[in-house]
């Protein structure tokens, strides 16, 4: 049932949204699924391995590419990893990690900044 | 006063006071006593126990009064096809039942029969939430944007409860709809927050019709990496999971994650994911009026806490000392206490706060616990409270009632536990997770000081006591706190410890986290910081009895109680345990605080206000004076 979308992405000449890279390691993941379904531990140590060496760009791109294929426990597990990764960073940390821009006007960064300045108290260094 | 008599009254001082029949309650010296002789009494498992009919907390489900919408989905199939509709449905909606029956019920959210997908402007948000509440098995309540057949916006207050059948397998799906006029202008064209990032060119298949994916690769170059995702994904899967206080200052990087974060329903979402459903259920009211967002802010740096007074009516007679409350919503319940010549108290008295003029009301119930003192009553799910221990006619007790204040008929019901723990006075307990009854401590019809941690779960249809083993554990004492933070745990603090042959005043703190596979105590290193700013670190003078209130962010605040030597009760300290290097920080109130404070007639309602009972000074009996700790601002109030 997890894979309807792969057949189609096969058949799709449109290939660009997920590189041949990704599929291989996303693809496996549900048969990893299946063997260390009962233990939990397990499967979050084999997570950690899989992604210690994943820098940003790739992690967004893994990402999209489970978004895409429909994949949603994979989908669940890279978010959550993204969101443990900019929990208390500050803004430019966040910027840089996704690499984004601001698109704000300068006067508005201002304001933004003065109205939540109790949120920027106590990041993590960069 | 022989040093038994003196063990059994856990050394109180009896003063005289200005009106017979009240005492003042003072813990004033350190005690030196003897070698305890440990007296093990226990208790024969009583075999004949009577399940308790209706424990606590099933789930009710609501049936309303007067002739509602109403759907019934079957949840065996797939994609949870309509099996039937009411006529209130068929007159708001504008569809016959023939026409709907066998579909999915989010045709309602599309403004067109023969639309494919959603209408942008419904909030996906919300949408995530229903799928989630679904996929769990739990019960949904919210909002939403729907439209009748011939297209007029509609706003449906939604609420989507799970059958279940003997098994337990979730069989049908009830959806209860009260339907209201959408004051909103259908011809705005750009829809700048909930933009449909979904492309027709990959929804081949009419499965994927509720999941919006990436845009096609010409438009990858206009729009970055995690971008692509549509507002559904970024919010529910990543922004949902980050804490509150991250949540707003994230909304800073750019603009589509500025007006994300904006979203009350995704604010929400934050609150409850990082502070447990029962704590944002509580803070519900409150957040009507401030909004989640304030709320956060507010209870993350404290700006608008302050103390102000409060006068009630009515009476709690006869008048006593020593009892326990705790609040039920924005009810205050108070049960039991210690009367004239120390007669043992067994009424249920309540003030209801929300009233134009709250006054003390005595609860007429079916039937009491046996009356008691130094006892402890905590909250439950729903209006459900818990009374264990205390000392009653014959001596020290161990027994548990509970009551559900609203039922028609409220009353007392025991709860036979299997093999309960010692009988015990001035314990202390808490609730995990609202169902889950944890005891510690306390002193023994002997004397002796206790260590032991015990657990109720009273969600079983037999709920049993259990004792849970640590390796360790912190120093017996009574007249300590228990206080939940992070779901799962529990801080210890202060309390009248065993310190060799001594008693004394505790100012130390224990964490242990019951979630762990083999929960341990720990003693918690506290270290002390020399501050910057207003926020300096000083311990808090060791204490018992006192008034611990955990903050849905995981704070916990300490004050009051009985403190050696000339430091004030009305200091206010702060503590987040779950901080790498945790340290006491003093907290400054503006406006009067009460001279003192006790735990057991302290209580916290909605999470965000902390009523001290006990006039100016403290005296218990002193029912119609209240002092109240606001942590956060009431809109309409005069601050």
């Amino acid at each position: 049932m997890k894979f309807c979308t792969v057949k189609q992405y096969f058949d799709d000449e449109n290939n660009n949204n997920v590189t041949n890279g990704i599929a291989t390691t996303v693809i496996p993941l549900p048969n990893k699924h299946l063997k260390i379904k009962a233990n939990n531990k397990e499967m979050e140590q084999y997570e950690q391995e899989l992604l210690r060496n994943v820098m940003p760009q790739e992690l967004t791109k893994l990402i999209l590419a489970a978004n895409y294929l429909n994949f949603k426990e994979a989908l669940d597990f890279f978010c959550r990893t993204v969101a443990n990764a900019i929990q208390n960073k500050s803004v430019d940390y966040v910027r840089k990690f996704f690499g984004l821009e601001s698109d704000f006007e300068p006067g508005e960064e201002e304001k933004l900044c003065k109205e939540f300045a109790w949120s920027f108290e106590g990041v993590d260094e960069d | 006063m022989t040093m038994a008599k003196q063990n059994h009254h856990h050394q109180r001082h009896q003063q005289e006071a200005q009106n017979s029949g009240k005492r003042l309650k003072k813990w004033d010296k350190d005690f030196e006593l003897e070698e305890e002789d440990p007296h093990d009494k226990y208790f024969e498992e009583d075999d004949n126990y009577e399940s308790s009919s209706e424990l606590p907390l099933k789930p009710a489900l609501f049936y309303p009064m007067t002739p509602t919408s109403f759907v019934v989905s079957d949840a065996l199939e797939p994609d949870c096809p309509v099996i039937y509709v009411n006529k209130v449905f068929e007159s708001y909606t504008g569809y016959l039942a023939h026409e709907v029956l066998g579909r999915n019920c989010r045709f309602l959210q599309y403004r067109d029969p023969r639309a494919q997908r959603r209408h942008p402007l419904v909030d996906p948000v919300v949408v995530s939430e229903i799928r989630r509440c679904l996929e769990e098995g739990s019960e949904f309540q919210g909002e939403l944007l729907n439209f009748r057949k011939d297209g007029t916006p509609l706003v449906n207050r939604l609420r989507l409860s799970p059958i279940h059948d003997d098994d337990g397998t979730i069989t049908h799906i009830i959806g209860i709809q009260v339907f209201s006029e959408a004051k909103i202008d259908l011809n705005r064209v750009s829809y700048p927050i909930f933009k449909e990032t979904c492309n027709q060119q990959f929804d081949q298949s009419g499965k994927y019709s509720a999941m919006s994916r990436q845009l096609p690769f010409s438009q990858h170059q206009e729009i970055c990496g995690i971008l692509q995702l549509s507002d559904e994904v970024l919010a529910h899967n990543i922004l949902s999971r980050l804490t509150p206080r991250d949540v707003a200052s994230i909304g800073s990087v750019c603009r589509r994650i500025r007006l994300l974060t904006k979203n009350e329903h995704l604010r929400k979402m934050v609150c409850q994911n990082a502070w447990g459903r029962d704590v944002t259920g509580a803070l519900e009211l409150m957040t009507k009026k401030l909004g989640w967002g304030r709320l956060a802010r507010e209870l993350t740096t404290l700006e608008a806490v302050c103390w102000r007074k409060m006068t009630v009516g009515g009476g709690v007679e006869p008048s006593r000392c020593n009892f326990s409350a705790c609040a039920v919503g924005n009810r205050l319940v108070l049960f039991g206490g210690e009367g004239a010549n120390m007669q043992p108290m067994d009424d249920t008295f309540v003030l209801n706060l929300d009233a134009a003029n709250p006054e003390w009301c005595r609860v007429s119930v079916e039937s009491s616990p046996p009356g008691r003192w130094g006892h402890t009553l905590s909250c439950l799910n729903g209006s459900w409270l818990v009374v264990f221990g205390g000392c009653g006619q014959q001596g020290l007790l161990n027994d548990v009632f509970v009551l559900d204040l609203d039922a028609k008929q409220p009353t007392w019901r025991e709860v036979f536990g299997g093999t309960p723990p010692l009988p015990r006075s001035w314990h202390s307990s808490c609730t995990i997770e609202g169902s889950k009854l944890v005891v510690s401590g306390g002193c023994t019809d002997a004397g002796v000081l206790l260590s032991d941690t015990y657990l109720l779960d009273l969600t079983t249809d037999n709920p049993t006591w259990r004792e849970i083993p640590t390796s360790w554990s912190p120093p017996s004492r009574l007249g300590h706190s228990l206080s939940v933070y992070g779901k799962t745990k529990i801080l210890m603090f202060g309390g009248l410890a065993k310190s060799g042959h001594l008693q004394l005043r505790s100012g130390e703190a224990y964490t242990i986290d019951l979630e762990d596979e083999k929960p341990q105590w720990r003693q918690l290193e506290c270290s002390a910081l020399t501050g910057i700013g207003s926020q300096s670190a000083v311990v808090p003078p060791p204490r018992l009895d006192h008034v611990a209130v955990s903050m849905p962010c995981g704070r916990i605040i300490i004050f009051g109680g009985s403190i050696a030597g000339l430091h004030s009760p009305s200091q206010l300290f702060l503590l987040d345990p779950s901080e790498e290097k945790p340290s006491w920080r003093i907290l400054n109130v503006p406006r009067q605080p009460p001279k003192f404070a006790w735990g057991h007639s302290t209580i916290v309602v909605g999470g965000t206000r902390v009523l001290v009972l006990g006039g100016h000074t403290g005296e218990e009996w002193i029912l119609n004076e209240l002092h109240e700790l606001c942590l956060a601002s009431r809109q309409d109030s005069d601050l």
